[in-house]
């Protein structure tokens, strides 16, 4: 009986999650073909009622179906980061997809259920588990991705994103097997365990298997050189879903990784820590060169999300706790300020305020539309990690955590980066601040996007001054 | 009297959301944030008067947790260092607003906003405490500052922004990676993780020499650039060309500062083997800007350039008086350095006042102005003198004091650094005699006069530069107690490093 309360605990949040998300589809049919945005709004709601009744005692860990699901803290926060980056993306999106024409329940549904699948990722203790939840999640998001099937670039993004999503999800499974054949399981204590006892240590095998795991991963977290499939279909995708995109799928992965890597091949480090510290390094450097290129916003914004996941990679080779713990801090900060500046982007562009993403397009935006000037200001020096913003905090952690473990070579090369990338989130500021308008444009903005920008802005600023409030949040983390 | 620090650096933030949020009209704006300024300027008042000129340690002292998981202290302090610093940039905020009410034209309310927040800023930089605090002060700094070059500037305004906030920034972004391996190394010491400045630096000496090293040169770099030394000033001369006049004033009256005050803050008493093992190196690099600075200066055709090029010069005198490590260089330092705010800030203004008349900044262009501007002529002749250094005002007493320093601990450099001295004359008296004497170009003929605000702006600037002439020692009696706690912290330092 002890037993079957323990597996209900661990797997509560994700029934309770199942549940609410068919009541969406339900809603989806009920509802008239304006009203649509209910379901998203239902959406929030359900996360609300979720996030309220499975927040797990501090220290509690619910470990269920012999040692396969976990609901934790760890699983807890990152659940938090996957709620949030949904409720901003529905606040902002809804004005977008109605321009569109493209406002339809099963977008919120999709992202509801994406959740779902971040969930078992997140929560997972076995490779099945965590490739169930892997794929529930991926295919979510190839649908979203191609979600405005009557633009060309978004059918391209989805197709992209869908044909390289398989390949590295083969890929990972191709690894699985090796991994399993060697270890003999699946689960990632009993797999740590045989890889502790040391008689596999110079297995080719296992070798094999994890690097093809690992590459998995890496195309996931869109690391350098894993990372192509990335700015086409962040450029391609609905701009609320870009937005999306560029946060939650990322900090799932993250956090299956941080997971996996943490428990199943601590015994391993000595492989896999040299390869993410070469990747990091990579990824940040190739993320912020090429994002000094372009000259589309959007495009620019996807670059800058490799970069990021450049940065989130040192806490992850750091290996140790404040490691992880800055990657969900990171996490945490990225959804307030990527998804805000998606939102604005996308906002910005359907009101014809900025003609397209071109960086030309927002001269003298500050004239034009002061607020939101202001407000795309907030985001790209947060990006850029200037203090006192939210942005810093999570950089500051970040290389914390570096600095903690004697890396301190990554540090300073993450350092250096982000004066790099510094200036391409300033140049954005200049076209806004100090350039003339080019054309003249009379627009009103409608109060659901105002209102996502609005709190992504704030937040930033919140988290700059009180950081405290969010540090304490991740700060008892353990995986 | 109790939270008179906190008053002091939220005030102006305050100040700026007030007339964010409730003004709508540049006119009006421009009169709020000026009353806001003299405010804050009333408000270091009781600062000047309440501090006890014989404590060397720190004063109203405000300490709170914020952070606490990691040990960041919201941890502010003021002592005969930086109060003279907090005195300047309340006095020159104040100045530089009510000197851009012609000069700014265009969005008037975000330009206030700007100065206001870069104000809040720049106090912050001054008391913070806590390494995190400090940091975060000293980058935010560069937002406003950044916009006000950029927004409000001359016509490459753009190219001197990015290149001033990249070039601080690169400087910087090491540090922050210096100040985490400081919290760490002084963690596994004592077992006490904090960013708390006074702690770090009170374990100096259990700090490896290699560490030291490591840790001043990248504390060194990001003050340099600030300052700057030569050979990172490029910058300096395009932010100050291109800024506004108020930019500009607050650029050489404050923001040069601060990498000075960083070096005595931070670099000499927490890593005092690097400092003064690295000693002469530093007085050579601070020999070169004078002299460099200097030649260069003399053969600038534009005047603001030319002053800007004098900072470099002016700013080693401070750098060599810090780093010759005895009383008389660095109060002879400080002092200078407060000089160099009032005088370089005067002239800046004076600059900008004729440039709203003129709208040129050739040297070629003028001359024989003095004949219509007779006013005009007057301030400007006492602070070329005042920047040359003549006796009985202010710059004199600095330069005086750091090359007595400097004799004491590297005579050479101090005789080489005394030739800069004659250079400064000669660029000087030549850029005012093109502009001011010589035959009346026609074109000015006509120009007006100072009105009253100019006046009244430039008034306070002039009787301080004769007061730290005449009786430095008001100014002095406040930094001697820290000083001479410098002094001997070096010195201990240095027989413990025999």
């Amino acid at each position: 009986m002890q037993n079957f309360m323990m597996n209900l605990q661990s797997i509560f949040p994700e029934v309770l999650m199942t549940i609410f998300g068919l009541i969406m589809v339900v809603l989806d049919v009920m509802t008239s073909k304006e009203k649509k945005s209910m379901v998203g709004y239902f959406g929030i709601a359900f996360l609300l009622i979720v996030a309220l009744l499975t927040n797990p005692q501090l220290g509690g860990k619910y470990l269920g179906f012999n040692n396969m699901l976990m609901w934790d803290n760890f699983s807890y926060v990152f659940f938090v980061i996957f709620a949030l980056a949904y409720t901003l993306t529905t606040l902002g999106s809804v004005e977008y997809l109605k321009d569109k024409g493209i406002l339809k329940g099963e977008f919120y549904t999709l992202m509801f259920f994406s959740i779902l699948g971040m969930m078992f990722m997140v929560s997972a203790f076995d490779l099945t588990i965590f490739y169930v939840g892997l794929e529930t999640m991926a295919i979510a998001m190839y649908v979203l991705a191609g979600f405005n099937k009557n633009e060309m670039r978004s059918s391209e993004a989805g197709v992209k994103y869908f044909i390289i999503g398989a390949f590295s999800s083969a890929m990972l499974l191709f690894g699985m097997t090796y991994v399993y054949g060697a270890t003999g399981s699946l689960n990632y204590i009993q797999i740590a365990e045989v890889l502790k006892s040391g008689m596999i240590a110079d297995n080719m095998t296992v070798k094999i298997g994890l690097i093809l795991m690992l590459t998995g991963f890496a195309f996931k977290i869109s690391a350098v050189p894993f990372h192509m499939w990335a700015p086409d279909v962040y450029q391609g995708a609905p701009t609320p879903a870009a937005g999306f995109m560029t946060v939650a799928p990322k900090a799932a992965a993250f956090a299956a990784l941080i997971r996996f890597v943490y428990i199943a091949l601590e015994p391993a480090s000595g492989l896999w820590v040299p390869l993410f510290s070469i990747l990091a390094v990579l990824t940040m450097t190739y993320g912020n060169l090429v994002a000094l290129a372009q000259t589309n916003v959007k495009r620019m914004l996807a670059y800058s999300a490799i970069s990021h996941a450049g940065y989130m990679m040192i806490g992850l080779v750091a290996m140790n706790p404040e490691g992880y713990r800055a990657i969900a801090l990171y996490s945490l900060i990225y959804v307030f300020m990527n998804i805000g500046a998606f939102t604005l982007l996308g906002i910005l562009k359907n009101k014809g305020m900025v003609e397209d993403e071109r960086l030309e397009s927002f001269s003298g935006l500050a004239k034009k539309n002061p607020l939101y000037a202001l407000g795309m200001l907030i985001f790209m020096f947060s990006l850029a990690g200037i203090p006192p913003l939210a942005g810093f905090i999570g950089k500051f952690q970040i290389f914390m955590a570096a600095m903690k473990a004697d890396m301190i070579w990554l540090a300073v090369i993450g350092a250096l980066n982000s004066a790099l990338a510094c200036y391409y989130y300033m140049r954005v500021t200049i076209y806004m601040y100090f350039n003339e308008p080019e054309y003249e444009v009379d627009a009103t903005v409608g109060r659901s996007a105002f209102i996502t920008s609005f709190i992504g802005a704030a937040m930033v600023l919140f988290v700059g001054f009180f950081p405290a409030v969010f540090i304490n949040f991740v700060k008892h983390l353990l995986v | 009297m109790q939270h008179i620090l906190s008053l002091l650096i939220f005030f102006p933030l305050a100040a700026a959301l007030f007339i964010l949020i409730f003004f709508r009209k540049g006119k009006s704006s421009m009169w709020a944030a000026f009353i806001a300024s003299v405010i804050e300027f009333i408000i270091s008042i009781p600062l000047m008067a309440n501090f006890d000129k014989s404590e060397a340690g720190m004063q109203f002292v405000e300490k709170a947790w914020w952070i606490k998981s990691i040990g960041v202290q919201y941890f502010l302090g003021v002592d005969g260092i930086s109060i003279l610093m907090v005195f300047l940039t309340t006095l020159l905020t104040m100045i530089a607003i009510l000197g851009s009410f012609t000069y700014i034209q265009k969005r008037q309310k975000e330009f206030y906003i700007a100065m206001l927040v870069l104000e809040t800023g720049m106090i912050g930089t001054f008391l913070a405490l806590d390494f995190f605090l400090f940091y975060i002060f000293w980058e935010a700094m560069l937002i406003p500052m950044y916009l006000i070059i950029g927004v409000w500037g001359g016509k490459r305004r753009v190219y001197a922004a990015v290149k001033f906030f990249i070039y601080t920034l690169a400087g910087s972004v090491l540090m922050m990676l210096a100040i985490i391996a400081l919290y760490y190394t002084h963690g596994q010491i004592t077992g006490n993780y904090t960013f708390d400045v006074l702690k770090i630096t009170e374990q100096y000496g259990m700090y490896t020499q290699g560490f030291q090293m490591v840790v001043f040169a990248v504390f060194f770099l990001g003050f340099a650039i600030k300052v700057p030394m030569f050979p990172l000033h490029t910058w300096l001369p395009d932010a100050h060309v291109e800024a506004p006049t108020a930019g500009s004033v607050i650029l050489a009256g404050v923001l040069l500062k601060m990498g000075t005050y960083g070096m005595l803050r931070f670099c000499l008493p927490m890593t005092p083997y690097a400092a003064i093992k690295l000693m002469p190196f530093v007085a050579a690099l601070s020999v070169i800007a004078i002299i460099y600075g200097a030649l260069v200066a003399m053969v600038q055709k534009d005047i603001k350039k030319l002053v800007a090029y004098s900072s470099v010069s002016h700013m080693g005198f401070v750098t060599l008086g810090i780093y010759a490590l005895n009383q008389a260089g660095i109060e002879g330092g400080i002092l200078q350095m407060f000089n160099h705010g009032i005088i370089t800030g005067a002239l800046f203004l004076l600059i900008g006042l004729i440039y709203e008349r003129t709208h040129t900044r050739e040297i070629a262009d003028y001359g024989g102005i003095a004949a219509s501007v007779p006013v005009y002529a007057t301030i400007f002749l006492v602070f070329t003198m005042a920047s040359i250094g003549l006796p009985s005002m202010g710059a004199f007493i600095g330069e005086f004091l750091v090359l007595v320093g400097a004799f004491a601990a590297f005579s050479d450099w101090a005789i080489l650094a005394a030739i800069g001295v004659i250079f400064s004359a000669v660029y000087m008296l030549w850029m005012f005699q093109r502009v001011l004497y010589q035959s009346l170009n026609k074109r000015w003929e006509n120009l007006a006069d100072m009105n009253l605000r100019e006046v009244i702006y430039i008034f306070p600037l002039l009787i301080i530069v004769f007061w730290v002439g005449m009786y430095p020692e008001t100014f002095q009696s406040y930094m001697h107690a820290s000083v001479i706690k410098l002094v001997e912290h070096m010195n201990t330092a240095a027989v413990a490093m025999q």
